[in-house]
């Protein structure tokens, strides 16, 4: 970057500062931040979920203070997941789930307010890096993307498709089954070759395909309704907090792990950025390396507030990361930037390398909230940490109606159809049979993102080039790309052919 | 609600194989190379090679075929999710007639009676709810909530 840029760049961020300070915008970020606190600390709602329910009132807003109201709320829902879990030892949300033992071991010992503390400043600590990251390497990555052209969006789509597959915890067959599903979803309507309306069966509101919005809450919003309707009520009994004193140890703790917090900011937004891999595997694998690095590796597990540490960094640094693919190739870091992702191709934004050039507020202004909501994260988590038990007494049968009917609602006003209030109730029941059946939903989201995209960039390639399978190899960017996707294929078939070596290995050795 | 591996590639390869019957009638391109069905197709044909997939680790782990098991729900549970489902085809085939105000009032009132949730916060929930979706929607965002036959 030139000095000229780098004057651009400033003015950008006054722009963005300009649009973000503005009592309207600033009120929309209070309230997403008390939505994304609250959602976050009720076990059984997740950021997903509140991000799918937001979208509908989102949608009608411009561009800017719907960026920020998302940004905010998952800031927020990923650290109030924590709450839940140092109290009742059951995480609010997947992402908290690393490490609630550990929470749970200390809040027996009496420490609560300690451990949520802690949560709450490494929480902000990782999300400003996971933002700084992002600020730093998404414009660095746009000026790669400025070059590409269908033959790359097309690689660029395989690569995120499967790595949303080979990430998901348990089957590969059963991530690829929820990835077809998806790009399956995207085949209904009018096709891009001729205009042919798909698998519509004579039904006119089918010729758009389905409605991204109602598909979204039904699969993150009714399915989890269901799921949560179908387990007796459990009652808590919630320890309260000392808020008092509570940041009275966490100074120390934080200048103690300084590397800590630093490495787990780095693991996490770089398994952020990775398409399909969450705030939730980021602090998995953050605890996992925490522990194996340490000096007291048998204190884990016990209540030690290392591991926490680390966990509680990566999970907030990953939502900052997951944007990085999102802004600059259109690719979803995980399931809420894919949600963005599909209202913004609604709203005829298409993210991608062009965003910086023609429509930079948006970005700024994106850069600016994310550093805002994790500065706010403090005082706004402290609140929420004191009102932490009042909220866990609120019964979840009591909430599980009024969520249904915002989703219902919400599915309708996008286009004012009770069709679409079917498509939800479709996905929804779909997304529900497929968690039971252990099929992850996170490889079908971005295969319903990302499916359009695929077809379309090879079919208009394939069309240029009069079905030279060849051209996808011609330019060196594509075929660098083309060759990273092909050893991302190989990779379990060679895992199974050596698993097969082996076994035959030792059955010889065994007769 | 849980089914054995066996049975979810059995009915992969029965969607697959209506998909491919279905796509022989969409149109070609001029020359003949392939146009709207070639994406379906693909798609299928991996649909497909999982379904054989999840078959051979079904017959591996030698599991039933006809398993099949409603998961952690209770009875009670099932109940409840059905009385879910049951509200959400209510609004599609209902609210147009009831209106946006009486049907949430009515439905919320019932689903939390349903759920054995105490009568007060039930019936302060329902408003409460009825009426910030109200505001919000129609008044804030002005979406054209169903008004029933009586206007409301």
């Amino acid at each position: 970057m030139g000095p000229l840029g780098l004057v651009i760049a400033m003015e950008n961020i006054l722009t963005a500062i300009s649009l973000i300070v503005q009592p309207y915008v600033l009120m929309i970020i209070c309230i997403s931040a008390v939505y994304g606190l609250f959602v976050g600390a009720i076990p059984g709602l997740t950021a997903t979920m509140a991000t799918a329910l937001l979208v509908p009132i989102t949608f009608f807003m411009d561009p800017v203070p719907a960026l920020a109201a998302i940004v905010t709320m998952e800031a927020m829902a990923i650290f109030a997941g924590d709450i839940p879990g140092a109290l009742v030892r059951i995480p609010g949300t997947p992402s908290s789930a690393a490490y609630v033992e550990e929470s749970y071991a200390l809040t027996q010992k009496g420490l609560a307010g300690y451990v949520l503390g802690v949560d709450v400043s490494v929480a902000a600590i990782g999300g400003l890096i996971g933002a700084i990251i992002l600020i730093l390497l998404a414009p660095m990555l746009a000026e790669v993307a400025m070059q590409f052209t269908s033959f790359e969006y097309f690689w660029l789509a395989c690569i995120g498709l499967s790595c949303s597959v080979l990430v998901t915890k348990g089957s590969l067959l059963k991530g690829l089954v929820s990835l077809l599903i998806g790009l399956m979803m995207t085949t209904v309507g009018v096709d891009i070759t001729l205009g042919f309306p798909r698998f519509t069966f004579e039904v006119t509101d089918f010729l758009n395909g389905f409605t991204f919005i109602p598909a979204m809450i039904g699969m993150f919003g009714v399915s989890e309704v269901m799921r949560n309707v179908s387990k007796e009520e459990s009652s808590y009994r919630a320890v309260a907090v000392q808020t008092k004193k509570m940041f009275s140890g966490v100074l120390r703790t934080i200048r103690k792990y300084k590397l800590n917090v630093g490495r787990a900011g780095l693991i996490g937004t770089f398994v952020g950025i990775l398409p399909g891999a969450g705030a939730d595997i980021g602090a998995w694998i953050a605890y996992a390396v925490s522990k194996k690095f340490s000096k007291e590796p048998e204190k884990y597990g016990t209540g030690h507030i290392e591991g926490i540490v680390d966990a509680g960094t990566a999970n907030n640094a990953g939502l900052g990361g997951a944007w990085v693919p999102a802004l600059v190739f259109g690719i979803p870091g995980d399931s809420i930037t894919a949600i963005v992702i599909g209202v913004l191709f609604m709203k005829g934004l298409r993210p991608g390398p062009m965003i910086f050039q023609q429509t930079p507020e948006i970005l700024y202004a994106v850069y600016v909230t994310f550093i805002l909501a994790n500065l706010i994260l403090i005082p706004f988590g402290i609140l929420a940490i004191k009102a932490g038990s009042q909220m866990l007494r609120i019964p979840r049968m009591m909430l599980m109606p009024a969520i249904l009917m915002f989703c219902i609602v919400g599915s309708f006003a996008i286009n004012n159809t009770t069709f679409d209030v079917g498509v939800m109730l479709a996905c929804g029941i779909l997304a529900y049979f497929m968690e039971a059946n252990d099929i992850p939903v996170a490889p079908a989201i971005l295969g319903i993102v990302l499916g359009r995209l695929l077809e379309d960039s090879f079919m208009v390639s394939m069309i240029k080039s009069d079905w030279d399978l060849t051209v996808f190899f011609h330019r060196p960017v594509s075929a660098v790309l083309g060759v990273i996707t092909v050893i991302l294929w190989s990779g379990p078939f060679i895992a199974v052919f050596r698993k097969w070596r082996r076994e035959a290995k030792n059955n010889k050795r065994g007769s | 609600m849980r089914i054995s591996n066996t049975a979810i590639g059995l009915i992969l390869i029965i969607f697959a194989s209506a998909v491919l019957v279905h796509v022989q009638s969409f149109p070609q391109l001029d020359n003949g190379y392939p146009g709207p069905a070639l994406f379906p197709s693909v798609l299928a044909v991996l649909f497909i090679f999982c379904g054989i997939g999840l078959i051979i680790q079904g017959i591996r782990r030698r599991e039933k075929v006809l398993k099949f098991d409603l998961g952690t729900a209770t009875p009670a549970g099932w109940a409840n999710i059905a009385f879910v489902l049951g509200t959400v085809a209510c609004y599609i085939f209902l609210a147009e007639y009831v209106g946006f105000l009486i049907f949430s009032f009515v439905i919320l009132m019932i689903l939390m009676k349903w759920l054995k949730v105490k009568v007060l916060h039930s019936l302060t929930m329902s408003i409460a709810v009825t009426l910030a979706i109200y505001l919000l929607f129609a008044k804030v965002l002005l979406v054209p909530l169903p008004w029933g036959l009586w206007g409301w």
